[in-house]
């Protein structure tokens, strides 16, 4: 049992002497500060949309809707429950100014008298109210974002054309409540009375508009007895239900992704920080040897001097975990604002104990795998040679001498970790499949180590003395290769992954950009503005050797109500296919289709031309592995109102990322015959072209929808690019928790080395000639590391890319010589910064010192 | 040559501090000559400065005044790097505390001076060096691996296994019992013969310097003949 006089020993120790505890301290502080902070910003995003839910979404609940009204059932019901309903419509729509000098695609949302439900709406001047009341010219009121207003000069006063119907600007909107998560579009948003729409000739037959319900519930209603009874009055809604406790799944959705990869570094961050804590810790009770000597020569059993130098590690992580998780909690308060404009609500930074307790349960574990092999090695050794080898080599012993309790104890100290990591973040079987591939990379850079100081202690000696010398420093006892590897390699390696996906990423989006995307898609043509529209194509002239063609496909929307005969409630949704059964799809029908790259029949046989008989389908063969469907299994539609129960009859491959015009369900031509429906038309142009089509488009055809797509591309770069910076910066952050696990390294073995440059310079080895040395020492240590990162890096980017985002990887040698050149860098000024320390040693001063 | 001079000190200076009260003198204006082959035994009190002087004429600390010459090389005025070439060419140095590299092995650790002079034959002079000193069965060992007496054996191979014209040797057996401090003492004394070797011995022991050629005192920095006392 430990007593008081061990906890007296370990507090006069620590009393006396410091050093050597700042390199530990600090890898635990990286660690814990690492888990600490992307866990506060994520809870801190989570809790903001918990806190303001209903603000965000503009009430307890919203139902939402394309393709039509809701039925006349719905809202009558809703009102009999208690239920205020706030009615809403949005839809894209080109506003025009009044003299035709502006013509911008805005998303025109169309509210009632009883809109904001919960909230407010903050104008730039005057009231809410006197938006929509009757004005002097007869005109209706309409109410303009801030951020349109200042791009095209907006002011009060100023009209505005929305299809065929002038409209008066009566207000610019500074902010609302349901701002950031909209329902349906996203895009600079122009409020107008629903009742305002009558004359603009915006809405028809298929047009892409979404409906809403926003509801306040009465006092007292519960919000989960209010969903079930609405789910058992409407089993098979058409619609799909939010609530305030569940406002944006797909921000969600997201943000967790997000989320999960900067985890995924903070962890690396913080095994990395153990190496850094295992060498610090070794580097600790190495200096610590005469002290654990006396000890042991006053009487003190190895388990008391066990417990006093565990105490004196547990104080110092206690230390870092203080300090880790205080900037931990601060770095939200920080970066939060910075980020502002890039997230999609506006969020509060919070303290997330939870994050706080789980950085120091990990920091805690972590010291613990990587300190119990030092301990044993520090505590068995035997007082005689303790005293008689006062140079600190005995901790650096293979961990193979040390006592089975210290390998035990880093055995289940990892098993705590993975449980922590495992059963405490989401995402088990990722936690689990990248521990394991954490403990590959390791384990296969403490390999490497070891076969390149194997190779080198083989290779016969060098004529060039200093490069023999440079090289068995790699080998020679107290050496830091395997240290190096591990240190640096890891975070090498998780940077070279990172920018690698990435890498392959934006190649693909590349690819996209110069291959034959459409220039447009219009929505919601009729069948009798087919042919104007092709007439439009040819605008300008200009180009004429280019692509110019419109596409047509008639489409109906539908959703999937079962599948195999099972209702879609109780399916199990594979997360990256609930875009399947969310809300409403484009169908089309097609006897003979065009069967391209993009979109190959990879089962089964596509129906004759003419077919007439049972309803088949063909459907998306990614979807349907997915949902774990087959040819013959069922697949039940609601079209308009209607549910159809349709067999599939083949499987199609298609490559989404085309952004040609693709269907998730096509039918034969036969099914859906005398139903009223609209096209969807993809649009060739060239560039030059583009607005003035727009323009033309808008003008005469102001039901049709026209979505550009060159901006598209460009805009999923910037997000994805966004994305990727946000990881790269966690990524760096490892390289540089590498950096200082380095410096911790050369620290330990500082005194060690400081005593080699001497004896050095007492045999007569010049500046010049140290420096070539160490830089060779050094520059091959850092070339392997880099070496085998890029290897490991790659591997791994492979398996992200090619079996969790199922895109084509390519292998980036721009990334692998940045890679190599950082490696290279880091090492050679790592080794550089020991000499500028080395060589400002006074000789005669050292030595006078022994 | 035996005879010939091969270091003249004159008026050697050292403090350390700035001027006034923390200024120490720890050298005040010593002067000595040393001839080729010559076994010279430096004695005195502690802190009378005798490490400072070994420190000084093997070129290890800068003087902060008068002059230096071996072989005809004013040492006082060489920098650093020039310094350090004098010392691999025509330096050796046994410190009472060994001072082997740690990591090398006592075959490494004595070829070590001959690779600095680019001698082709570095390995094998060190093993044949080793096994003049009596470790030839020793070869792979490491520092921690050997007994204190092996180390300072190993350290004196060190110092006179190259072109050495002068080896300093501060309080050798310092750390040794009297026995292996013999034996230490007697393989200086013994290489010195062989080689031609000067040697500058610095030590407590009054008897090990009374052994010597001839025998110094250094007291409050000046240095005096025992024979002047």
């Amino acid at each position: 049992m430990i007593n008081f006089l061990i906890f007296r020993l370990a507090f006069w120790e620590l009393r006396g002497r410091l050093q050597g505890m700042g390199i530990f301290v600090l890898c635990v502080a990286l660690g814990v500060m690492a888990v600490v902070s992307v866990g506060s910003m994520s809870d801190s995003f989570f809790q903001t949309l918990s806190r303001d839910g209903k603000v965000l979404l503009g009430g307890d609940a919203s139902l939402q809707k394309r393709g039509g009204p809701f039925g006349e059932d719905v809202r009558p019901w809703l009102e009999g429950e208690g239920v205020e309903v706030s009615s809403m419509l949005a839809m894209r729509s080109m506003m025009v100014k009044e003299d035709r000098s502006i013509q911008q695609l805005v998303v025109l949302h169309l509210v009632d008298d009883m809109y904001p439900l919960y909230g407010d709406v903050e104008l730039e001047e005057g009231e809410w109210e006197d938006v929509f009341s009757e004005g002097e010219g007869g005109l209706d009121g309409i109410a303009v974002a801030r951020e349109l207003a200042l791009k095209w000069d907006i002011e009060k006063g100023d009209k505005l054309w929305f299809g065929r119907k002038l409209f008066e600007v009566r207000g610019i909107v500074v902010s609302e409540p349901d701002r950031n998560l909209r329902f349906g579009f996203f895009g600079p948003r122009v409020t107008m009375m629903t009742g305002s729409l009558e004359g603009t000739g915006l809405v028809e037959v298929g047009s892409l508009v979404r409906y809403c319900y926003r509801l306040r519930l009465g006092a007292g209603a519960n919000l989960e007895d209010f969903s079930r009874r609405l789910s058992e009055k409407f089993p098979n809604p058409d619609w799909d239900l939010r609530t305030s406790e569940n406002v944006d799944p797909n921000v969600e959705n997201s943000v967790e992704l997000v989320t999960e990869f900067m985890t995924l570094v903070a962890l690396t961050i913080m095994l990395i920080g153990g190496v850094g804590i295992g060498n610090a810790g070794r580097a600790f009770l190495g200096g610590r040897l005469s002290l654990i000597a006396i000890l042991k020569c006053l009487g003190a059993t190895r388990r008391e001097v066990f417990w006093v130098c565990f105490l004196l590690l547990l104080w110092m992580s206690f230390l870092g975990s203080v300090l880790g998780s205080v900037l931990g909690v601060l770095l939200p308060y920080v970066v939060l604002p910075i980020l502002g404009g890039l997230l999609p609500i506006e969020v509060s930074p919070m303290i997330s104990w939870s994050s706080v307790i789980l950085g120091w349960g990990l920091g805690f574990l972590v010291m613990l795998i990587f300190v119990w092999i030092s301990l044993s090695l520090a505590t068995k050794e035997h007082v005689g040679r303790l005293f008689r080898q006062n140079d600190g080599l005995v901790v650096w012993k293979s961990w193979l001498e040390a006592d089975l309790y210290a390998k035990l104890g880093t055995f289940f100290s990892f098993c705590g970790l993975t449980l922590v990591v495992v059963w405490g973040l989401d995402h088990r079987d990722l936690m689990l499949s990248f521990l394991v591939g954490v403990v590959i990379v390791y384990l296969l850079f403490y390999v490497l180590g070891r076969c390149l100081m194997g190779f080198l202690r083989k290779i016969p000696r060098l004529k060039d003395f200093f490069m023999n010398l440079a090289l068995s420093s790699l080998y020679r006892p107290g050496n830091m290769t395997v240290a190096v590897l591990m240190s640096l390699g890891i975070g090498l390696t998780v940077l070279v992954s990172i920018a690698m996906v990435q890498g392959s990423v934006l190649q693909t989006v590349r690819d996209l950009e110069g291959s034959d995307v459409p220039s447009f898609f219009l929505v919601d043509v009729q069948e009798g503005q087919r042919e104007r529209l092709e007439s439009l194509l040819d605008v300008g002239g200009i180009a004429d050797d280019k692509r110019r063609e419109a596409l047509f496909s008639p489409i109906l929307r539908a959703r999937i109500v079962s599948m195999g005969g099972v209702d879609v409630e109780d399916i199990e949704v594979p997360p990256d296919y609930n875009w399947v059964l969310e809300g409403d799809r484009a169908l089309t029908w097609d006897d003979t289709p065009d069967l391209r790259d993009d979109n190959r029949l990879l089962k089964g046989e596509w129906w004759d031309e003419g077919y007439e008989g049972e309803l088949l389908v063909s459907f998306d063969h990614g979807a349907a592995e997915a949902f774990g469907l087959g040819l013959g299994d069922s697949l039940g539609v609601r079209v308009l109102g209607r549910v159809f129960e349709a067999k599939i009859a083949n499987l199609r491959g298609v490559r989404w990322e085309s952004l040609s015009m693709n269907f998730l369900m096509v039918f034969p031509e036969s099914s859906f015959r005398g139903a009223p429906f609209g096209y969807l038309s993809s649009v060739y142009l060239p560039e030059g072209e583009l607005t003035l089509f727009e323009k033309r488009v808008v003008e005469e055809m102001p039901n049709v929808t026209p979505l550009r797509l060159d901006g598209f591309v460009e805009q999923f770069r910037r997000i994805f690019e966004g994305i990727a910076l946000g990881v790269l910066v966690m990524g760096w952050f490892a390289i540089l928790t590498g950096v200082v696990v380095l410096g911790g390294v050369m620290l330990a073995n500082h005194e060690a080395r400081v005593g080699q440059a001497i004896i050095y310079k007492v045999v007569g080895m010049t500046r010049k000639e140290f420096v070539r040395q160490t830089l060779w020492e050094f520059g091959l240590v850092g070339f392997v590391g880099s070496l085998g990162s890029m290897v490991m890096g790659s591997v791994s980017s492979y398996l992200v890319v090619t079996f969790v985002m199922n895109l084509d990887w390519r292998w980036s040698p721009e990334v692998a010589l940045y890679t190599s050149l950082c490696g290279l860098g880091v090492t050679l000024c790592i080794g550089i910064v020991h000499m500028w320390y080395v060589q400002g040693r006074s000789v005669g001063l050292l030595l006078r010192n022994e | 040559m035996e005879g010939q001079v091969l270091l003249t000190a004159e008026d050697v200076r050292l403090s350390f501090g700035e001027e006034g009260k923390k200024r120490v003198d720890v050298l005040r204006g010593v002067d000595l000559t040393l001839k080729r082959g010559e076994i010279v035994g430096l004695v005195g009190p502690s802190g009378s400065g005798k490490t400072s002087l070994m420190m000084v004429l093997s070129g290890l600390e800068k003087v902060s005044g008068g002059r230096i010459d071996v072989d005809g090389c004013d040492i006082a005025s060489l920098d650093e790097d020039e310094l350090t070439l004098f010392r691999r060419r025509h330096v050796g140095i046994v410190f009472q505390h060994f001072h082997l590299m740690a990591n090398m092995t006592a075959h490494e650790n004595v070829a070590l001076p001959l690779g600095l002079l680019k001698d082709e034959h570095a390995w094998e002079k060190a093993s044949e060096m080793l096994d003049t000193v009596g470790l030839g069965n020793r070869l792979d060992h490491y520092p921690r691996e050997l007994s204190g007496g092996e180390q300072q054996r190993v350290a004196v191979a060190r110092a006179f296994v190259g072109s050495s014209k002068l080896v300093f040797a501060d309080e050798p057996t310092g750390n040794l019992d009297e026995e292996t401090g013999h034996r230490v003492r007697d393989l200086i004394f013994s290489q010195a013969e062989e080689k031609g070797t000067s040697v500058l011995l610095i030590s407590h022991d009054k008897d090990l310097a009374l052994s010597c050629t001839r025998c110094v005192t250094l007291k409050e920095g000046k240095l005096k003949d025992m024979g002047d006392d």
